[in-house]
């Protein structure tokens, strides 16, 4: 956190190249939020560069009270949000009832060619990939941005409860489609 | 039973829980079933590995960067002509009240102003705060639009 100041404050000095610092550093985690929001990887990376812009536009007015990765991938989750309402994306949540949002290489496969890959975090990634874009973005801020669910809260602007709530309903269903997904072995 | 086995692995158990999940862990086979799948999953999802943009991601917002922000018009008039020409006015109008009042304010204070006869210079008039605040105004306005002039004739030579 120290290191992101740190950077934050070099390019407020006009640094530029400490900017780029930041791009590389974040770069993944912000196309993957994107990537689990439109699920396009050409738009997501469009979407990436413009969180980018956008930050280095805005960060005069970044004021501390947050990490700087949660003050990030708030603009990179509100930003692939957008894009996606725009495109007419599917963003309901899975205990909206909604069938999930699948992508057609996904599609394509049978449930024996996903138990095949015999790797269950290829399998847990592809039911992730599966799940509505703002449930996918949960998982995602929870387990590869390592935010807690406070900051998941502050980002996506649903209240704290509800976080919990939806983090349990999703690790829930990874859990039933991987017993499936064994039983299907068997 | 689930939001028990998330508790636990989130390390969010209060005393009272994390027994019945040892108890539970001790007598309860499908209990101990269901936490290794969590388990399981739980560990595959800490080790997530990112997704990865193409190789030029850092260059590409690099290169935008500079279209971000409109280049300064260095040459460009500081404000709009009408402002000026306004302004130039109103300062005009007060440099010939100040200067009126400079050379008359004395003979017409005394009854002896003479609009052809004798002008007396009088300094005097400077004592008055309204002269002396308009005239220290007119000055620095001056001296902007010199400053202006001069710095970009000096600077903006092409």
């Amino acid at each position: 956190m120290e290191e992101d100041l740190l950077l934050v404050h070099r390019v407020l000095r006009g640094e530029q190249f400490a900017f780029r610092s930041i791009v590389e550093k974040y770069q993944n985690y912000v196309f993957t939020i994107a990537m689990r929001v439109l699920n396009a990887r050409e738009e997501a990376e469009e979407v990436a560069q413009d969180v980018f812009l956008k930050v280095h536009k805005m960060l005069g007015s970044y004021r501390q009270e947050s990490k700087f990765s949660s003050w990030l991938y708030a603009i990179a989750y509100r930003t692939a949000i957008d894009n996606a309402r725009k495109k007419k994306l599917p963003l309901q949540s899975i205990e909206a009832g909604g069938t999930a949002f699948q992508t057609p290489d996904l599609l394509s496969k049978t449930p024996v060619e996903l138990t095949q890959d015999n790797d269950l975090r290829q399998h847990v990634q592809a039911v992730i990939n599966r799940l509505k874009p703002s449930d996918a973005s949960i998982i995602t801020l929870y387990y590869l941005n390592e935010q807690s669910v406070q900051e998941i809260a502050d980002i996506t602007g649903l209240s704290v409860t509800n976080v919990k709530t939806k983090l349990h309903r999703l690790r829930e269903h990874l859990r039933q489609e991987l017993t499936a997904s064994a039983l299907d072995q068997h | 039973m689930s939001i028990l086995i998330w508790k636990y692995l989130d390390g969010e158990c209060t005393q009272q829980e994390n027994e019945l999940v040892q108890q539970l862990l001790a007598n309860n086979a499908g209990f101990v079933e269901e936490m290794n799948l969590a388990k399981e999953l739980q560990q595959a999802l800490t080790t997530l590995e990112p997704e990865e943009p193409s190789m030029r991601f850092a260059a590409n917002v690099a290169e935008q960067l500079p279209n971000l922000y409109r280049p300064v018009q260095a040459n460009a008039d500081l404000l709009p002509k009408g402002v000026v020409q306004a302004f130039g006015a109103l300062v005009g109008g007060f440099g010939l009240v100040c200067l009126s009042l400079f050379f008359v304010s004395k003979q017409f204070m005394q009854g002896q102003f003479n609009f052809f006869g004798r002008y007396t210079l009088d300094l005097g008039v400077f004592s008055n705060p309204l002269v002396f605040s308009v005239f220290i105004f007119s000055m620095g306005v001056l001296s902007y639009f010199f400053l202006d002039f001069t710095l970009k004739r000096l600077f903006l030579r092409k």
